[in-house]
């Protein structure tokens, strides 16, 4: 190759690269959601003269452009491989892997936030379930099963302790045993429900209630199962299948959505391929929910206060109630949860959290 | 606008080379002047009029100068322009900085005034005053063309983050030039490798620093990769925005200075500051040094010279005690070069120079890296263990490993082995015919990694906001 030519291949690369991703731009039809990220993305901004004059609408366009360009998935893809095999970096985004097992990076502990969840599970109980039988259980993050010491990890104990200082008058239930790194989907931070019988017969167990792993069950495969640490890793790899158990029992069991203000099972197979495959399990993040359990009248209340890591959990304990509510703080005040349940005395309340979240108590609404 | 930006590299640049390349060659500098002024509207919509009042300041300045020459008032004019150029320069970036010292010493508690500093005013301003001076001293002829010579001072290539260019160096081009095909790759491989240094390299070790930083447990070794990170990162970051204002310039028919010769192979900190934003330093030579008298004058004025020099160009860098303290310390090195090693030096292997001048030169970084005194004795006493610290845990360590490849890129990076190579491959015919066809496969392989590198969200500091 001569250079005159060799310059000519240059511009035309440059000039190829440049306008072609302008024309794809132009020409390709705006998307509303990244499955793979698992988030809206960004929409034309509306223009307007004061935004314009401020500078916003310039920064709202810069990041409706990254959201938009054509063929976004691939160039998150480049930069993972760029990153793993030639920058050698071991996480991509905070993700990294180990035996094919996908973890998230987070090891600061937020003393504060710790301290602070303890607070508003302290005012909870004793504002408002008063006389009740008032249980928390912290889940540790699948990191605190990894044999692999190179990567950094939250130092569960120490959350655990301090939490466990920061907490008075409820008592603690311990299940950082009964799980292993197997329980844990691959490519996701959720356990699977097949796996967690033994934790559901802990907690019912500690709340009074009978075992449910002598119960049979009937399985449902679902794949492929891309967890949340799959698309952010941009590194492909091979997907999970999502397990989740039934009987007749679970069949008859009756979810109430009081936000959408719908009645359903509490596994819906087709969220499978929505942007969050773990929806399977009570139809994803939700701020308030209630199943009722037609065949137990025993008039037992549990009113749940959870994270996602619950949505696979409750069917399982919905066996050993008449009733169980379902509160994510992340969605809901407790003000306005006041007004759409009861408060009944002589309950059971668990307040159930990954490491994750009680690190990260912000999220909770005041 | 961010050149390390999707609306830069995807909607705005290749707007401006159509329409650029497609107008009447009278059309050009107009196309160019519309473009910058819109680049600059983009990221400072208000302060396109301070833009606008500069350039027609510098222009009508430099028609007074030049008539006024030979007359009474001859200075007049230069003065004018010089403290319109220096006054809003010192309002809207120091009058803070001056009222928190006021208040510092005074305790006196006159509110700040909180003002947005306009994005790359420390440059332009350089320019504007460089033109005056040359047009006054008879190096330039004023240029009559307020289009041309707007032109010249918002010129969207160097406006934000430089190089300073003198209007000397593209005068020619301002009125004639053309763009072959040569110019056009050679312009465009320069900018995609500076866009290659700054996203890739320059933002990843911002990031290593960022995470350094953040961790709630500080330890030696993190120190010290803090201080080798930042300083690679600054050199990248600040080079790599320099290549690609080169390759848009060149693009586009015009000939920038070099910027940066490869600053941390310097055997001393003079030779440091040869190669190191070097428009910078030829400016503060030229306009300061000199006129106060160089190296002509006897030892303790020297002294003087050096050390308001390099005040000076301490405060260039930003409005904070720690870019003063930066600055002086590198005129204590040099006149320590001067005056006490600097024999010894010439006599000692030239690795060990270049190892001792890459360490003062570390430490130079972290005072520029700090944002107060106190975090300067923070960050140096750290890396000698104070406070106690740890010399190392699980998070450093990982940390350490997982940017090692990195870093190992960014100190060859930094040094000509590469081009030393490309040379040598290039000495053969077939060496060079393969380099000819791996040329444009790296230009495409990069600009698609850089995309991928925005578009996944990656850290994209913008270094320049200080200047």
């Amino acid at each position: 190759m001569n250079k005159n030519f060799k310059n000519l291949i240059i511009v035309i690369c440059f000039a190829a690269i440049l306008f072609g991703f302008v024309l794809a731009n132009i020409l390709s039809t705006d998307k509303e959601i990244s499955f793979s990220e698992r988030r809206k993305l960004n929409q034309l901004p509306v223009f307007t003269i004061s935004e314009l004059i401020f500078g916003d609408y310039f920064e709202k366009t810069e990041v409706y452009h990254l959201d938009q360009f054509s063929g976004r998935d691939f160039f998150r893809s480049v930069k993972a491989y760029f990153k793993k095999f030639i920058a050698l970096q071991c996480d991509n985004n905070g993700i990294y892997s180990v035996d094919g097992v996908l973890y998230k990076l987070n090891y600061n502990l937020n003393e504060n936030s710790v301290k602070e969840a303890a607070q508003k599970m302290k005012y909870i109980a004793t504002e408002y379930f008063n006389g009740c039988n008032v249980f928390y259980s912290l889940v540790p993050d699948k990191s605190y099963y990894s044999v692999n010491e190179f990567y950094p990890r939250l130092d569960y104990n120490l959350l655990s302790n301090l939490l466990n200082e920061n907490i008075s008058d409820m008592t603690c239930i311990e299940i950082q045993n009964l799980l292993s790194l197997t329980d844990f989907y691959n490519t996701d931070l959720h356990w699977s429900q097949n796996c967690i019988l033994p934790v559901a017969d802990c907690f019912l167990t500690a709340m009074g209630c009978g075992k449910v792993s002598n119960t049979s069950y009937l399985t449902t495969e679902l794949t492929p199962f891309y967890g949340s640490y799959y698309g952010q890793a941009a590194l492909g790899g091979e997907a999970d299948t999502l397990i989740y158990l039934y009987n007749d029992m679970i069949n008859s069991l009756i979810l109430y959505d009081y936000e959408a203000d719908e009645i359903s099972g509490v596994y819906d197979d087709n969220l499978i391929n929505s942007v969050d495959g773990y929806s399977v399990f009570l139809k994803g993040a939700k701020a308030l929910l209630r199943i009722d359990n037609p065949q137990n009248q025993n008039g037992k209340t549990l009113y749940l206060f959870r994270d996602s890591l619950s949505s696979s959990l409750a069917p399982l304990l919905a066996q050993e109630y008449q009733t169980l509510y379902l509160i994510d703080l992340r969605y809901i005040t407790m003000e306005k949860l006041a007004t759409y349940i009861p408060f009944k005395t002589d309950s059971d309340v668990l307040f159930l959290y990954g490491a994750e979240l009680i690190n990260k108590s912000e999220l909770f609404l005041n | 606008m961010l050149f390390s930006s999707v609306n830069f590299l995807y909607y705005f640049l290749p707007a401006v080379i159509l329409i650029y390349f497609l107008a009447p060659k009278k059309l050009k500098n107009l196309v160019l002047l519309a473009a910058s002024l819109f680049f600059y509207f983009y990221g400072e919509p208000i302060y396109v009029l301070l833009m606008i009042f500069t350039c027609l300041s510098g222009y009508i300045h430099g028609i007074l100068i030049e008539k006024a020459k030979n007359t009474k008032y001859s200075k007049v004019p230069l003065i004018s322009s010089i403290i319109i150029s220096l006054g809003l320069l010192a309002f809207f970036k120091y009058s803070d900085f001056f009222l928190s010292t006021v208040n510092g010493v005074f305790g006196s508690h006159i509110s700040l005034l909180g003002i947005a500093l306009p994005i790359g005013i420390s440059f332009y301003t350089f320019q504007v005053l460089s033109y005056t001076i040359d047009v006054y001293n008879l190096k330039v002829a004023a240029q009559k063309n307020i289009l041309k010579f707007s032109t010249y001072i918002s010129l969207f290539p160097q406006l934000i983050a430089g190089p300073i260019v003198r209007y000397s160096t593209i005068e020619k081009s301002l009125t004639e030039r053309k763009t072959t095909l040569e110019d056009f790759a050679k312009g465009a491989t320069r900018f995609v490798i500076g866009l290659g240094k700054k996203i890739i390299i320059a933002n990843s070790l911002a990031e290593l620093a960022n995470s350094i930083q953040s961790m709630p447990t500080q330890t030696v070794l993190g120190y010290w990769i803090l201080a080798i990170a930042f300083m690679f990162q600054a050199y990248f970051d600040f080079s790599g925005y320099s290549d690609m204002a080169i390759g848009l310039g060149k693009i586009f028919g015009f000939d920038f200075l070099e910027n940066f010769q490869y600053p941390f192979i310097s055997k001393s900190i003079s030779e440091f500051w040869r190669r190191w934003h070097m428009s910078l330093g030829q400016w503060f030579r030229d306009y300061v040094y000199i006129p106060m008298g160089g190296s002509r004058v006897g030892k303790f004025r020297w002294v003087l010279n050096v050390l308001v020099v390099w005040l000076l160009t301490g405060l260039w860098h930003g409005a904070n005690w720690n870019f003063v303290i930066w600055g002086l310390y590198l005129a204590i090195f040099l006149i320590l070069e001067k005056f006490i090693y600097g024999k010894y030096l010439e006599k000692t292997p030239s690795i060990i120079r270049t190892l001792t001048t890459f360490i003062i030169l570390m430490f130079s970084f972290i005072i520029f890296n700090s944002e107060s005194v106190s975090q300067i004795i923070v960050n140096i006493g750290g890396m000698f263990g104070a406070g106690k610290i740890a010399a190392t845990s699980t998070e450093t360590i990982y940390y350490l490993i997982s940017y090692l490849a990195l870093i190992i890129m960014a100190f060859i990076g930094s040094t000509p082995i590469i081009k030393n190579l490309v040379e040598k491959i290039k000495s053969n015919a077939k060496g060079e015919k393969t380099l000819n066809f791996l040329q444009p496969v790296f230009i495409a392989v990069v600009m698609l990694l850089c995309t991928g590198y925005l578009i996944d969200g990656s850290f994209n500091p913008f270094l320049y906001f200080r200047f």
